[in-house]
């Protein structure tokens, strides 16, 4: 098993590898360059600050410049702005952590009772009317679902504030805005994961046992139900990343998301990369962590490398 | 007294294709000890009946119809409380299924599978289970039991982990085993050793066992008493000598016939002509007259032929089908 | 041993290998009872009448409205709907209804024609690596895990907001996503077929390769490409959206329902029309596909979680 992990330690550090590079090319490519965006500036001050920030130097040197500070830990500078990508990011990361971390709490918190109960009871009203429900929540799109919840909540209702950060109550629309279209993937899967369990020999033969339900479904089958749904969680916390950029541009949150959306439109290369790495990582960590997950839960898998 | 009484089971399914009358009017006994084969083709009924005992047909779409199963002279199975049976499921009457690789949960530990049912009905601890369960697993032959039952199932093979079921299910001395083609899904090798285990076993405990097959061959050597079905009914019921040396009924003969034997290399195997019958479509008479290729004289065309009695132990339904030759056999093919 | 009975005699016999068997016995080939099967479901029903009005709203719409989707007209901006604008207009006096077609237009015809691409290149892929089999197909796979594994919205956007906007990148982008699912499905598929027993069944009664390939391959094949197309045009149609709402996808004037909604967001306060109508639009689209999609899965497939 400890083979398996550094296995795929080593297969995720090759992976974040390829992403910086390539990031780092493909933004250098790009025409125009940091300077172009503000306002028209002097041709000799635009080549001073070219030279400061090395951005003369041949594209290998930058390169290697930059990952050398990567490994140390420093982001760099940003083109637009005179905090250090480092601080800009230890600023925006927080928020957009927290956003995230309620989503994913509201998708699993909906997602798994409701999905559980409809399996169980399947095909009837409890099984129905949630499944057709998240139907409707896997084709509302964040950028439908959030500016439709501000508009209910908070112009016509007033509940809450339409944008903002500030209070606790502000972490709500954005949250279930991500979170409720999760919540209906997850119950999904859930169901069918479940579905897929409950219909197995085995539960046939604990039945035969004299194995009350309740047992059945908790004990015997819900690790089987819900592997799915673990190794969803991948793509999912990747798919709540994107769903941040939006909902963050929507309700005015100052977390990493909208920073990068702005940044890519500013061509502001350390900033952009910086972001990306951020990202980059997180994901990698987390498929990383579904993996190990999945290998704990289901023994089949222990002895497939071997 | 007998340790199980069944009463005119009728099972139905409920389909949107009509209603299937998997099992129409079964009726037998067991006697303690002893060992009943039920012997029939795919669609026979021979296993809907056991599930419908123990309560394990999917309702919807099945429905036990009517019929009794009286278990000890005391409860009827088919007619008592969902927790009466789970108490009676794995305590009273064990079951062991016919695809070994699938009905073990692969996400648990044989351990955890083998002492489930003594913490359920017998309220060990778990220390106290674990020591019955290292021995039920000695006992059905596996080696190194106090290492090998902290394993999961698909570190098993076939054959073992049809041991490890006979083990689950033997673990509280059930009175009755059901072994639902226990054999079919097993290497040719294997199935003798399996067979023979049961039939220890069944004397360790001293348990009835209702061995359910397609196979003649596995009830030859095992069985005390046979059933045969034939779509949902009992066609001929008998001691073993009663079916293979005084068969009477023509499908329990063509049963016969179709064993291809030993002796006769290369030449042309029988079979029974036709298909088994679509039970969605109700059957008025003899179904074996109805099958294609089958003759019969049609006395019991439109009229369901009763069940005779030949000798104390042996029955039979009626049936005035007239068996094709080899020949003819030959000649449709 | 499953429980299930028996239900008819063509049932139990192998399944078709050939025209001149399936006569012979009065069972449902697979197609009759997908369709029988569809049929009865009448969600993806519904959701398939929706999607032909949808088409024909957008498709054929915009020629019969009397306004051009781009034609200003500054003393009508901002009206809520009434009869001459039946939709209202929007800040610049452009009738809604007709932005409304044409950006159905645009988005529908963008995921149609993104998932056409993302077929092809999915389906010769994923087929040829299943059919070659062996160290290339184990290869062609790995190279797929990898991209699967790339955080692709982050790359997209990336692509769009450094390089020329236009609509051919457009299509390359999303065209570059999608086909990574189908690939893998496709090959996936064939390679459960190739090892099927009715085509060992086919091999073995001397059937020759291509007949296989036409009666057999193909025909299961189809029934999974379908299903998954019709999935792939809501995600595409999704992802085209997201970007025009983020303003990196289609450009002004020409309107797609994503920026539609774009706008109708930022003038949501005071003029919910702007917002609501194009979001009821695309939400609605998206669901007939996905209901459409998931009828036709239930229905080609004997084994459906349903049952």
């Amino acid at each position: 098993m400890l083979k398996f992990i550094l296995k795929r330690v080593a297969q995720s550090i090759v992976a974040l590898f390829v992403i910086i590079t390539i990031t780092f090319f493909m933004v250098r490519f790009a025409p125009g360059d940091p300077f172009s965006a503000e306002r028209k500036m002097p041709e000799h001050i635009k080549q001073n600050l070219m030279e400061h920030y090395g951005l003369n130097d041949p594209l290998a040197v930058q390169y290697v410049n930059y990952l050398g500070n990567l490994v140390q830990g420093d982001l760099g500078p940003s083109f637009t702005e005179t905090r250090s990508v480092n601080q800009i990011l230890a600023a925006s990361f927080p928020v957009s952590l927290e956003l995230g971390s309620w989503a994913l709490l509201i998708a699993l918190g909906i997602g798994l009772p409701v999905g559980i109960t409809a399996s169980v009871f399947k095909n009837s009203m409890v099984d129905y009317i949630p499944m057709s429900m998240a139907m409707i929540g896997i084709c509302l799109p964040t950028f439908v679902l959030g500016p439709i919840l501000a508009l209910v909540f908070g112009v016509w209702l007033g509940w809450f504030n339409v944008s903002g950060w500030f209070m606790p109550a502000d972490r709500v629309l954005p949250a279930l805005t991500i979170g409720l279209a999760y919540a209906a993937v997850i119950a999904r899967i859930t169901r069918g994961g479940m579905l897929e369990v409950l219909s197995q020999d085995f539960v046939r033969t604990a039945k035969a046992k004299g194995v009350p339900f309740p047992r059945i479904v908790f004990f015997h089958t819900l690790k089987g139900g819900l592997l799915p749904v673990i190794s969803f969680l991948g793509p999912a916390l990747a798919g709540i990343i994107s769903g941040s950029f939006v909902v963050e541009t929507v309700f005015q949150i100052p977390g990493m998301g909208r920073q990068f959306v702005q940044s890519a439109f500013n061509r502001d290369y350390t900033l952009v990369l910086g972001t990306v790495i951020l990202f980059a990582v997180l994901i990698t960590l987390a498929n990383l962590l579904v993996d190990i997950i999945q290998v704990i839960i289901n023994p089949r898998l222990r002895f497939e490398d071997s | 007294m007998a340790i199980l009484e069944v009463k005119d089971l009728k099972t139905y399914f409920h389909t949107r294709n009509g209603i299937v009358r998997a099992v129409d009017g079964v009726s037998f006994s067991v006697e303690r000890g002893e060992t009943l084969g039920i012997v029939g083709e795919s669609g026979s009924g021979k296993s809907v009946s056991c599930y419908s005992l123990m309560g394990l047909i999917p309702q919807p779409p099945g429905r036990i119809e009517s019929g009794q199963a009286i278990l000890d002279g005391e409860i009827d199975l088919l007619n008592c409380s969902e927790k009466a049976l789970q108490g009676i499921r794995g305590k009273k009457i064990s079951m062991i299924f016919q695809d070994p690789m699938t009905s073990l949960n692969p996400y648990l530990r044989v351990s955890t599978q083998l002492i489930e049912a003594l913490r359920i009905h017998e309220r060990l601890t778990k220390k106290e289970a674990l020591a019955r369960a290292i021995k039920a697993l000695e006992e059905v032959g596996i080696t190194e039991a106090s290492t090998r039952i902290q394993f999961y199932p698909h570190e098993f093979s076939g054959g073992m982990r049809q041991r490890v079921m006979i083990a689950m299910a033997m673990i509280t001395h059930p009175e009755i085993l059901i072994a639902d083609e226990p054999t079919t899904a097993l290497d040719v090798t294997v199935q003798a050793q399996i067979l023979e285990l049961i039939k220890e076993r069944q004397k360790a405990n001293n348990s009835a066992v209702i061995l359910i097959t397609h196979d003649l061959g596995v009830v030859a050597g095992m069985c005390d008493r046979i059933n045969v079905m034939y779509a949902g009914k009992i066609v001929e019921s008998g001691t073993a000598d009663d079916i293979f040396k005084r068969a009477q009924h023509p499908y329990t003969i063509a049963l016969q016939r179709s064993i291809p034997s030993l002796g006769s290399k290369g030449s042309p195997l029988y079979t029974i002509p036709g298909l088994p019958p679509d039970l969605s479509k109700p059957i008025p008479g003899d179904a074996f007259a109805m099958r294609e290729g089958i003759k019969s004289g049609g006395k019991w065309d439109q009229t369901p032929p009763p069940l005779v009695q030949v000798s104390d132990t042996h029955w039979v339904r009626e049936s005035d089908v007239i068996l094709p030759t080899l020949e003819e056999v030959l000649d449709v093919r | 041993m499953s429980v299930e009975p028996k239900l008819s005699p063509s049932e139990s016999r192998l399944p078709d290998v050939s025209v001149d068997l399936d006569n012979i016995e009065s069972g449902t080939s697979l197609w009759q009872d997908a369709w029988h099967r569809l049929r009865k479901n009448h969600m993806a029903l519904i959701s398939f009448w929706i999607l032909v009005f949808m088409a024909v709203f957008c498709f054929v719409g915009p020629f019969i409205s009397p306004y051009d989707h781009r034609d200003n007209d500054l003393e009508q901006t901002l009206l809520s709907p009434h009869l001459q604008h039946p939709f209202g207009t929007d800040d610049l006096g452009r009738d809604q209804l007709t932005r409304v077609m044409v950006g159905g237009r645009v988005s529908l015809g963008v995921g149609i024609i993104a998932t056409a691409v993302s077929l092809l290149i999915g389906v010769t892929y994923g087929a040829t690596a299943a059919y070659v089999g062996g160290k290339t197909d184990a290869a062609m796979m790995r190279f797929v895990d990898v991209l699967y594994a790339l955080p692709f919205t982050i790359f997209v956007i990336l692509l769009m907001t450094l390089f020329e906007r236009s609509i051919v990148l457009l299509f390359v982008v999303i065209g570059a996503v999608e086909w990574l699912t189908m690939a893998r499905i496709v090959r996936g598929q064939v390679l459960s077929l190739k090892e099927q027993e009715f085509v060992e069944a086919a091999v073995s009664l001397g059937y020759s390769t291509r007949r296989i390939i036409l009666r057999h391959i193909i025909p299961n094949v189809l029934g999974v490409v379908v299903v998954y197309a019709t999935l792939t045009i809501p995600s595409v149609m999704l992802l085209e959206s997201f970007l025009s709402f983020l303003g990196l996808g289609v450009q002004p004037p020409m309107p797609s329902w994503g920026s539609l909604i774009k706008l109708g967001a930022d003038n949501m306060i005071l003029f919910p029309h702007l917002l609501l109508i194009p979001a009821f639009f695309f939400s609605l689209t998206l669901f007939s596909l996905n209901f459409l999609g998931d009828g036709l899965r239930d229905a080609l497939d004997p084994k459906s979680s349903k049952d």
